[in-house]
């Protein structure tokens, strides 16, 4: 059985009339404007894969990866994961509880805690999240930072680090809770070329020891060498998915044949 | 004119009456501001939280707050809480009805700071928060209020010190603070440009004082990560 099974999700962002706070209720105020983000994605995540989710801006591949996380709700949609269900549209405090303890966010933009250090970044869902002991946290915190190659960056605060560093420190951050998966939003686009190196070979790693991992990015090397399948998403939809191989040798629909032209005219 | 300035009796009346106006300072002033700013700040971050989370009903008695606080003189505030409220039934205390009408004012103002503040942390803190498993209050009290309130620093300092000197106003309800020292020398002495202008220097001197504290706190702060 798949270890992650996703369902029909749709999702359309609103406008209303009065900015939606955390108390908001769908429904209560006047919607202004409609744009329909995802329309019915369905995927299916096996243990050990590493999915890569191709697609141009505003195809909807981050604002899915968002739902799978109750980042964003969805209008509707589920989500299997280790033969639980939760609906993304509508789950209880303690299902999205649950759910977030069994993954992991890699953001595109770090969101490391700015008021902590690196080994503070990595434990603090430890501490505070799993009441953790400290001690037990820090020597976890201090592993992962050394499998991410900054065991002696430990004491430094995110802006002393460079741009490749911090995305290290997230994914390490990521790898401590011990998730079944990985969430990964674009990874390496904040990250000039030489950095976007380092961060890649992390992640090269990660599913090298059978890391679950899912990959929204634009690295199609990446895509390419690393990951075990492909998907490629437009205006919402899942368009095209194959393994990785059989996705760059010989994509079966044009409109994935033409991004991919469009890509390899600009690598 | 420095000699009328400077005579010898008023020499000798600025350094009498200069332990007095500071020690009116330093025991009434001082503490004064300290404990009606700690309240001040209670209020504020309460006042600005429950706005940040949009909590209904809360959220708009905050507001209503604010408007009502910020759009009348602290003054009158002052003359309603110590004259107005014994006609209904409720004597306090000069000392205690100053904190309170302080502590009301200052913390609208220092909410408004707050939620501006608050708002400046970048929705990216929260989501990360979430992801590692954190609860909002738990995200709030870690990561979000700490980054908040380093921002806030240089305009909390800023209500701090205006409120060193609002405190003079408690003078009009018998607080016997430094101002009401100085009047009361001035008055027995007719000394008055001499002594307002001591009791300029201290007032001077005590936010003096706190700019340093301010700058202190920052350096601090920021050799911790805070930036």
């Amino acid at each position: 059985m798949a270890m992650l099974e996703i369902c029909n999700v749709h999702k359309t962002f609103r406008s209303y009339a009065k900015p939606a706070g955390i108390f908001h209720r769908p429904g209560a105020r006047n919607v202004t404007s409609e744009l329909p983000v995802l329309k019915g994605v369905d995927l299916t995540v096996e243990k050990g894969d590493v999915v890569a989710i191709l697609g141009p801006s505003g195809s909807g591949k981050t604002t899915l990866l968002r739902c799978l996380n109750f980042l964003e709700t969805a209008d509707s949609g589920s989500l299997v994961l280790d033969g639980e269900t939760f609906d993304l549209a509508d789950a209880s405090p303690a299902q999205v509880a649950r759910l977030r303890k069994k993954t992991a966010f890699v953001f595109q933009n770090y969101n490391l805690f700015r008021n902590k250090t690196a080994l503070q970044n990595v434990t603090e869902g430890l501490i505070v999240a799993r009441k953790m002991p400290r001690q037990q946290a820090e020597e976890i915190g201090r592993k992962m930072l050394a499998k991410v190659g900054l065991a002696d960056r430990g004491d430094y605060y995110p802006r002393q680090l460079s741009g490749g560093q911090q995305q290290r420190v997230a994914i390490a951050r990521a790898l401590a809770t011990d998730p079944e998966i990985l969430y990964f939003d674009e990874p390496t686009s904040a990250l000039d070329p030489e950095l976007t190196g380092e961060v890649l070979s992390v992640m090269r790693q990660l599913a090298e020891e059978g890391m679950t991992m899912l990959v929204v990015t634009h690295e199609m090397g990446f895509a390419r060498n690393v990951s075990s399948k492909t998907v490629f998403m437009e205006n919402g939809v899942v368009v095209e998915q194959a393994p990785s191989r059989e996705f760059f040798a010989a994509p079966k629909e044009e409109r994935t044949r033409a991004f991919l032209r469009r890509i390899s005219h600009t690598e | 004119m420095l000699q009328t300035f400077l005579s010898d009796r008023t020499v000798s009346v600025l350094v009498e009456a200069l332990p007095r106006i500071l020690t009116a300072g330093l025991t009434m002033t001082i503490p004064l501001t300290l404990i009606s700013f700690f309240f001040a700040m209670i209020i504020a971050v309460a006042v600005a939280l429950v706005q940040y989370a949009k909590v209904p009903v809360l959220s708009q008695l905050a507001r209503f707050y604010i408007w009502v606080i910020r759009g009348t003189p602290l003054l009158v505030q002052l003359f309603i809480i110590f004259y107005g409220l014994p006609s209904v039934g409720i004597m306090l205390d000069a000392f205690p009805a100053a904190v309170i009408a302080f502590a009301f004012n200052e913390g609208a103002y220092c909410a408004e700071t707050m939620r501006g503040a608050l708002e400046s942390v970048p929705t990216g803190q929260l989501e990360a928060g979430y992801c590692v498993g954190m609860s909002w209050w738990q995200i709030m009290r870690r990561i979000v209020l700490p980054q908040a309130l380093r921002t806030a620093v240089p305009a909390l300092s800023n209500s701090l010190i205006g409120m060193i000197k609002d405190t003079s106003l408690a003078s009009n309800i018998t607080v016997a603070e430094l101002f009401m020292a100085g009047q009361r020398v001035a008055a027995r002495t007719y000394i008055f440009l001499p002594i307002y202008c001591e009791v300029a220097v201290v007032y001077l001197l005590f936010c003096t004082f706190i700019t340093k504290l301010q700058a202190l706190l920052e350096r601090q702060l920021n050799a911790h990560g805070f930036q």
